[in-house]
């Protein structure tokens, strides 16, 4: 019966990367926005994470990592907690079904996930609550801009977990 | 693609969804509360955020020093390079002298209005998706606060706790929509409805409208609370930037510049009780 190896050192690992982009995503440590575009680290993150991970890797890594979120945004019982999980196993599945596992797949990957999130997140709490100036000025100046700069950061985060995935294997 | 809404997978999303879903309509309906996957996470979360955002505020404090020339203060940084049993000794000293006047000046406020009762925090954490600059502040409901208690610095109100977890509370600022209050141009008296909107908050500033066409409000003059709704009377909110008339010249609006930076808050108080406590709760918004 072939049986599935365990990383309890990349295991860790993985958890104090989720742990310190968590915290530097809720704290006021540095501020890395450009203008009103503020990009929200753990989409990416998430995104590299489930393109190498499994099913249940990629459902418990949104589940956690979106509570966390949600234990510090304004107006949001389970939001995160819901979307972060459907966006990371959707990764999964379109990693697995749909993508090749390069790059360029997780470049279009992350900007389709960014771009979801904020989508929802604009209407959940903009568009239907909003006037239309004000949540049309919202996904034009707030969540398209911090949708692609969230995207940028697939790059450090992609090599990082293709590391991990040779380390595994090997 | 049928096998997939048959496979177990599927069912783990959809059953875990569905739980969230319940979840959220709950809290939705008891109102004022994290939800308890977040209650419980954030209160783990709580003790690093807190450490972080000291050592960022303390690393804020060192490099605005050196860029804002202040010699007395690179001189001093110097000095304590040499002597660090005095560098630490003055650390602590300095951290005393602002606890003191941080104090002070809510003596002040406590004087003026014996019937406050005040839980002094500090904040921990941003919500970098609102435009509308919501924080999260280190006490909750086992330090004595609940949904809907006023926050002030001694610079006026900041805003009113949305959300209360047991160590952690959500707090949404005088620029959200969220807000409605009612509020009186201190010099005429004139009074109005104060409420943020997304086009001022990019500016710092929130809106008093439904101001009378025949009031006498004019730029510079002090907005404050005038008791209505969830906030006591009398707490200064900010003074007055530009004045405007609405779409349908029924009546006239003013920008209102909030006297707290709230870009720079650090600690704030919740007023946990007061006379008149209880009044009409904020509209349900975002």
């Amino acid at each position: 019966m072939l049986q599935k190896k365990r990383h309890p050192v990349l295991f860790t690992v993985n958890i104090l990367i989720f742990a310190a982009i968590i915290i530097f995503q809720t704290s006021e440590i540095i501020d890395i926005g450009i203008k009103n575009a503020e990009p929200m680290l753990i989409l990416p993150l998430l995104t590299a994470y489930s393109f190498f991970s499994d099913f249940k890797g990629a459902l418990w890594a949104g589940l956690i990592s979106g509570a966390f979120i949600d234990s510090v945004s304004q107006g949001a019982y389970c939001f995160n907690t819901a979307v972060l999980m459907l966006l990371s196993v959707l990764v999964y599945f379109m990693s697995n079904n749909l993508f090749n596992k390069n790059i360029s797949s997780a470049i279009v990957l992350a900007l389709l996930i960014s771009a979801l999130y904020y989508v929802l997140l604009w209407f959940f709490f903009y568009c239907i609550h909003t006037d239309l100036k004000g949540s049309a000025a919202f996904l034009l100046k707030y969540a398209l801009p911090s949708a692609v700069y969230s995207a940028v950061f697939i790059f450090p985060f992609y090599f990082l977990y293709k590391y991990f995935k040779n380390l595994r294997e090997h | 693609m049928r096998f997939f809404f048959r496979s177990k997978q599927f069912k783990i999303i959809l059953s875990i969804t569905l739980g969230l879903i319940i979840i959220s309509v709950t809290c939705f309906f008891v109102g004022g509360r994290l939800s308890p996957q977040a209650d419980i996470l954030g209160t783990a979360a709580a003790p690093f955020r807190a450490a972080l955002t000291a050592a960022s505020n303390g690393i804020k404090d060192f490099v605005s020093a050196y860029t804002e020339g202040n010699e007395a203060l690179i001189k001093n940084a110097e000095l304590e390079n040499e002597i660090s049993e005095l560098r630490k000794q003055l650390a602590d000293y300095e951290k005393v002298l602002g606890e003191n006047e941080f104090y002070k000046n809510y003596l002040d406020i406590k004087d003026s209005n014996p019937d406050f009762a005040f839980c002094p925090a500090t904040l921990i954490s941003r919500d970098k998706n609102d435009p509308y600059l919501g924080f999260v502040i280190n006490k909750g409901s086992t330090d004595g606060i609940s949904a809907n208690d006023p926050v002030i610095t001694e610079a006026g109100l900041v805003g009113y706790i949305t959300a209360v977890g047991l160590t952690t509370s959500k707090v949404a600022t005088v620029l959200s929509p969220d807000i409605t209050l009612g509020a009186l141009d201190n010099r005429t008296n004139d009074s109005g409805v104060l409420t943020g909107t997304l086009e001022l908050a990019e500016s710092g500033e929130t809106r008093l409208y439904n101001l009378s066409r025949s009031c006498s409000v004019a730029v510079g003059d002090y907005v404050i609370t005038s008791g209505e709704g969830i906030f006591p009377s009398g707490l200064l909110v900010g003074s007055i930037q530009s004045i405007g008339s609405d779409e349908y010249n029924i009546s006239i609006y003013a920008a209102v510049k909030p006297f707290v930076d709230l870009n720079e808050i650090r600690s704030v108080m919740v007023i946990t009780d007061f006379d008149g406590k209880g009044g009409l709760k904020p509209e349900k918004g975002k």
